[in-house]
């Protein structure tokens, strides 16, 4: 399909990007306000648990992506069923990570431009950088995620004479079961969606690490966007509760010496390149994910129309704001579950049952 | 299309199909025409916006200050300040509507030109407006992406349009002006500059009341001037009460806002007064509930040096300064004792003594909340101010020094 | 007639397929005057062909004739070298019994460094234009060719377009020889290996191959020969011909070859493990693979200390950031995001732009293409004039422009700034007015976001080139952080220890990191072929 291979440094950093995606300017469970760094220290672990089981499906069946995995342990039928399913997943992230970024630059700076003049564009550079493949997309993510790295250093900077502690407290006003499905809703976005990634493994040039790069990768966004909320609520207060992006407000309270003001768009465009990254990474499990599943020779015709689709479907799931923010909040948890845990879960069991079953045959 | 050379193949990046097909779709963009793109000279900048109840008492009236970008240009041959037929550096545009953001809409009607809003430095309510409720008309401001929250908020018994007319002394455009003496005010510490997202904040706590600056016209001899020397008092979201200067200085002091500034004391040992300037303030709170009601430590150090002094005496020996700072400590005292009061009279809040009960002791909070008012009022409270008098400025004893009576 | 239209596009498609005649092999006959007869007539009579007839032997002796081209031979050693011993011999008609006579002659009477024996037409022919002379001998078969080559070249000078301010100010020269010996005096090593061949059916230019054996990359070598050999091309004038016909990416604008008229840069990109292509008739050596932070780095930044190098080489990715962004990210800010500008510079700024007539957007690429304008024509006009012109230009017409009230003045200053570090990256120039131009219209259209997605595309192009199988963006794409200590720095020389780990892998290590080394005596020695 791809013969692309990447490095686990390369997959370190393409996990972070993708952790950190659309999360960023719209994060999860803001109910919470000032005790959300804290119940995402939780979710993190949940996280990286999800996580773990995953990769031991790759470990179990090494160099074969999940659709592979699919059809080796559920038949050919159950496997295609199932990677239908999370064909229908990919979809569904990509095109909400799509929207949101595009009701983002809407509602901050372009109020009047309609909707297909900032989605064409977007998704032609994403479906170009698709076809390129798997090393190209990570090539890029580089300078990128690095650039994201260096822009938190310096926004710690910047805010050391506006953050005001006194506005992270109280700290655990919540009920803890309160606090323990906000976790989960956060453990499963973003952190479960990185089960996309089974897709990828596979060009990992180094079979050994992937296990640890996943984690890594999943640990260093974890904190990126930790830090990031820390702050966020440091600097807004409780204010930060009633906005739609705090992460963008928080930008625009920068202030020194009245000349390194107004610098939010920076941020901005950073977060999207964050954005762009994980739209990618998603259409391309989606091309590859089609490919298997017919049994195609390659990947690469099929990006462009899915891209097409991919932008469709950004209109249909999430026509506006208020409906993408219940979807988070009432749906994703559930969906998320389904996907990230279950389903995996699932195939493990059935896996290491089989393989129970032809040893006590064999045997 | 081609192999990428990631394939070892030559890149050779699209097919004919694809080629003319991505033709197609870059001229999309083009078709339309730039939707947002805003020219420069197609926009009136406001500076300063005023807002107040409509003509009717319903609705809102509001007056933007925009700028005449031409006439603000590096001092030409015409000279600085609008002498001999050049135009005002900025004019002033009325509009009435509903809401605030219908309002805005309206007043483009008027303007040859779209009114761009970020770069407003102050918001000025009239008073009528803040006894009727401000929340509503802050809205707009915080949900549109242009008027950005870090700017000033102020109150105004005039009418904004008022206030926005005033000439300004050494800039060229009122709202500016205005900025710039609400920092000023801020550094001596005479009032609490308030920002939009400081109201914000504190609006949201539901036991703390706000208070904003309130700035009026001062005619003398002819000529008016802005000054601000009161604070308004608003519970819930409605004008209710005013502070003097001196109860203003005691809620900063409360609430660790006092940078800088100067308190002047009757002089020990002599008639004349004493000014110290402060270098250096400290407040520490502390609130504490049980069932019965809260009890609030006040806890202030100062440091501050001997600015000036009119009387004869010298004032730098050990016994005099130990003199000089109890009497600093009384003023100070008096000055909290002085915004504690009003506050007790008007039933606010506006320390935040319930804002910090919710931060740390949460639980406490919750039980006491609904009977808020009650509490704050009825609070134990105990102030404790020390004063370290650190310098006497260049001299020692004034050059009319006489030695005292009696040595 | 529209029959005759037919017919010439079908000749003209029937042309571009056929392939060239082969050239025939034909040998010298022993009869003098039909080969000299046959040299006329495949020259065209043409008037530097000289012919110089002799006889050797006492007697009438043996009938023979010298041939040269007039001005590509060296006449002093023709006449020294080959003329009087040939005379001599002549004199002295010595019997020559049965040792073969142009043996004889190449032995014993010839007193030339390099002397052939060759039995085709064609190919002494060949020869005869390369400058080398050529003696015919009645009855013989075969001719004798010497190697007097000896034109008029430049002399060895410091390149225009790579000056530096320290060290060596030698350049390459237009004669292929004398710039494969300036090589060689910079690496002594008998492992710099050269390779040449004929390209071009025409020009039958000499194009030679350069590496280091040992230290480069066999199979980068064998890309490259490969490469070249599959170019059929009629002509090569310069290097560039080659180029465009062995790049990996010939539609990007990026350069994946890169150039150089400096032998020392030559020398040390060679020593790093890259293969290095000269043509005969141009200074322009290219090296390959081609690294996009190449450009980025110049001779004089290992020739002053590092602090400043360091400093410099910081400088010029700035200078590279301004001269694409700076256009597009002031027309951004004007037209859609003004609430980023500080308050007064907004003031200021719409003050300037009132009252002109043009979107941003439409001054900046106007002043742009009229800056172009006028570099191309300082380029043209003759020097004396050239530099006035420049300034009369950029002051005069800009000023006047802002005064008129077409320009404001702020786009003049953004432009001119724009202009000035667009230089200091000279190998990225081309790429550098395109991506410019490309991102200021993006910035029209859609503000910082179209810069974004201009930016994104550009990233995204550059992660997939390659040049001879290294990725372009090396070392920052896939990031190799040992290779990183020379390309936004410049770590002391003592502290480059190791090669650019894709392109000189061979020999990872150049010699011991650390200043007080201790130089071990001679093992395989600083001659073996250890590199």
């Amino acid at each position: 399909m791809d013969q692309g291979k990447i490095s686990p440094w390369q997959l370190t950093l393409l996990v972070m990007s993708f952790t950190i995606g659309n999360w960023i300017v719209l994060p999860a469970g803001t109910e919470a306000w000032q005790n959300l760094w804290l119940i995402m220290i939780l979710a993190l672990g949940e996280g990286l648990v999800f996580a773990y089981l995953s990769l031991l499906l790759f470990r179990r069946f090494p160099g074969k992506t999940l659709f592979e995995i699919f059809a080796l342990v559920f038949g050919s039928v159950g496997g295609k069923f199932l990677s239908l399913l999370f064909l229908w997943f990919f979809l569904q992230t990509g095109a909400a990570a799509l929207m949101i970024f595009v009701t983002l630059l809407k509602t901050t700076i372009f109020t009047a431009t309609p909707d297909m003049a900032l989605l064409v564009p977007w998704m032609l550079i994403v479906i170009y950088g698709c076809r390129r493949g798997i090393e190209v997309i990570a090539r890029s993510n580089e300078p990128l995620i690095i650039a994201t790295i260096v822009l938190l250093f310096i926004s710690v900077l910047l805010v050391l004479n506006i953050l005001d502690p006194a506005n992270l407290l109280p700290l655990f006003n919540l009920p803890l079961s309160d606090a323990l499905w906000i976790s989960v809703g956060i453990a499963v976005f973003p952190f479960g969606q990185n089960v996309l990634f089974l897709m990828i493994l596979p060009r990992v040039n180094r079979r050994q690490k992937v296990t640890g790069a996943v984690l890594k990768g999943m640990i260093g966004a974890g904190g990126y966007l930790l830090l990031i909320q820390f702050l966020t609520v440091g600097v807004v207060g409780k204010v930060g509760e009633i906005y739609v992006f705090p992460s963008y407000e928080f930008y625009r309270m920068i202030d020194i010496a009245r000349v390194l003001t107004r610098l939010e768009l920076i941020p901005l465009l950073n977060f999207m390149t964050m954005g762009f990254i994980k739209i990618m990474l998603c259409l391309y499990a989606l091309a590859v994910g089609t490919a298997q599943v017919f049994n195609l020779r390659t990947y690469r015709p099929l990006v462009f129309p899915l891209g097409a689709l991919l932008l469709i479907a950004a209109f249909r799931f999430a026509p506006s704001i208020s409906q993408h923010l219940r979807f988070v909040e009432e749906v994703n948890p559930y969906f998320g579950l389904f996907y990230s845990v279950f389903l995996p879960l699932l195939t493990l069991g059935v896996a290491l049952v089989r393989g129970w079953l032809r040893r006590r045959v064999t045997s | 299309m081609g192999r990428t050379a990631d394939q070892g193949g030559r890149n050779r990046p699209f097919s004919k199909g694809g080629l003319r097909l991505l033709m197609i779709l870059l001229l999309i963009p083009l078709l339309g025409g730039c939707w947002d793109l805003r020219e420069l000279d197609s926009l009136a900048l406001v500076f300063g916006m005023g807002l107040d109840l409509g003509p009717q008492g319903d609705g809102y009236r509001l007056t933007f200050e925009i700028v005449r970008a031409r006439q603000i240009q590096t001092p030409g041959p015409g000279g600085s300040g609008g002498g001999g037929g050049q135009r005002n550096p900025y004019w002033l545009l009325q509009a009435t509507g509903p809401t605030v953001f219908e309002a805005v809409r309206n007043a483009t009607l008027q303007s040859s030109r779209r009114l761009f809003l970020s770069h407003t430095q102050v918001f000025i309510i009239g008073e009528e407006l803040a006894k009727a409720g401000i929340s509503p008309a802050l809205d707009f401001i915080i949900r549109d992406h242009e008027p950005r929250i870090v700017k000033w908020l102020l109150l105004t018994p005039d009418e904004p349009k008022q206030v926005l007319a005033v000439e300004p002394g050494l800039e060229q455009i009122t709202a500016v002006a205005i900025a710039d003496l609400i920092q000023n005010y801020g550094i001596t510490s005479k009032i609490k500059p308030v920002r939009v997202v400081d109201y914000l904040e504190t609006r949201m706590h539901k036991t703390s009341a706000n208070t904003l600056p309130i700035i009026r016209i001062k005619e003398t001899a002819g000529k008016k001037e802005l000054i601000i020397d009161r604070t308004g008092v608003i519970k819930g979201d409605k004008l209710v009460g005013y502070l003097d200067p001196k109860e203003t200085r005691g809620l900063l002091w409360v609430q660790d806002e006092v940078d800088g500034g100067v308190v002047t004391v009757d002089a020990p040992g002599g008639e004349g007064k004493a000014t110290m300037e402060l270098f250096n303030a400290d407040t520490k709170l502390t609130v504490e509930g049980n069932e019965h009601g809260i009890q609030v430590r006040i806890e202030v150090k100062v440091r501050s040096g001997l600015g000036a002094q009119t009387t004869s005496v010298d004032l730098s020996t050990t016994n005099q300064i130990e003199r000089l700072e109890k009497r600093q400590a009384e003023v100070i005292r008096e000055e909290i004792g002085a915004a504690l009061t009003k506050a007790r009279d008007l039933k606010a809040d506006i320390f935040g003594f319930g804002e910090y009960l919710y931060r740390h002791d949460h639980r406490r909070w919750k039980g006491l909340e609904s009977e808020w008012e009650r509490y704050f009022v009825g609070a134990e409270v105990d102030v404790s101010v020390e004063v370290m008098v650190e310098e006497v400025g260049l001299i020692t004893k004034p050059t009319i020094y006489r030695a005292p009576e009696g040595g | 007639m529209m029959f005759g239209f037919l017919r010439r596009k079908l000749r003209l498609a029937y042309l571009r397929k056929k392939p060239p005649t082969p050239s025939s092999r034909r040998n010298l006959s022993p009869d003098l005057e039909a080969n000299l007869a046959a040299f006329r007539r495949k020259l065209g009579a043409s008037p530097d062909l000289i012919i110089r007839r002799l006889r050797l032997g006492p007697e009438t002796g043996i009938a023979g004739a010298l041939l040269m081209i007039g001005g590509l031979t060296d006449q002093q050693v023709v006449n020294r070298d080959i003329i009087r011993p040939l005379m001599n011999e002549m004199k002295q008609a010595k019997g020559k019994g049965t040792e073969d006579l142009l043996d004889y002659l190449a032995d014993k009477v010839v007193v030339i460094g390099e002397v052939r024996r060759e039995p085709q037409f064609e190919q002494a022919l060949d020869l005869l234009l390369q400058g080398d002379t050529i003696l015919l001998l009645d009855g013989e078969e075969e001719a004798l060719v010497f190697t007097t080559q000896g034109w008029k070249t430049r002399s060895i000078q410091e390149p225009e377009s790579e000056q530096i301010i320290r060290g060596p100010h030698e350049g390459f020269t237009e004669d292929l020889r004398t710039n494969t010996a300036l090589l060689r005096r910079k690496i002594t090593n008998p492992g710099l290996q050269f390779e040449e061949t004929k390209i071009g059916r025409r020009t039958q230019t000499t194009v030679a191959l350069a590496y280091l054996r040992g230290v480069v990359n066999e199979k980068l070598v064998k890309e490259v020969r490969t490469r070249l050999k599959r170019v059929n091309i009629d002509q090569i004038l310069d290097a560039n011909y080659l180029v465009e016909f062995i790049s990996d990416a010939p539609f990007s604008i990026f350069p994946t070859i890169t150039y150089t008229e400096r032998p020392d840069v030559a020398a040390a990109k060679l020593l790093e493990g890259r293969v290095a292509i000269l043509v005969d008739g141009t200074p322009m050596v290219n090296t390959v693979p081609t690294l996009w932070v190449e450009s980025f780095q110049s001779p004089d930044d290992y020739n002053f200390s590092f602090h400043y190098a360091t400093l410099i080489r910081m400088l010029r990715y700035l200078s590279f950031f301004l001269a694409v962004f700076s256009p597009a990210i002031f027309v951004a800010l004007a037209s859609y995001h003004q609430e980023l500008l500080p308050t007064p510079l907004l003031v200021t700024l719409s003050g300037a732009t009132e009252g002109t007539p043009f979107p941003i957007v439409v001054e900046m690429i106007m002043m742009g293409a009229f800056f172009e304008i006028l570099r191309e024509a300082g380029i043209r006009i003759a020097r004396p004039v050239g530099s006035t012109i420049s300034i009369v230009g950029a002051l005069v017409i800009g000023e006047a422009a802002v005064s008129a009230g077409l320009v404001g003045g702020p786009t003049i200053i953004v432009v001119a700034l724009t202009a000035i570090t667009s230089f200091v990256v000279p190998r990225q120039v081309t790429a550098g007015i395109v991506l410019r131009l490309t991102y200021t219209l993006l910035a029209g259209m859609l503000g910082a976001y179209g810069i974004l997605i201009g930016m994104l595309f550009t990233l995204l192009h550059l992660a997939s080139l390659r040049s001879f199988g290294v990725p372009y963006l090396s070392p920052l794409a896939p990031s190799t952080a040992a290779d990183l200590k020379d390309v936004l720095v410049r770590v002391p020389i003592w502290a480059m220890g190791t090669r650019p780990r894709l392109i000189g892998w061979p020999r990872p290590q150049r010699q011991p990191v650390g200043f007080d080394q201790v130089v071990e005596e001679e093992r395989e020695g600083a001659n073996g072929a250890d590199g």
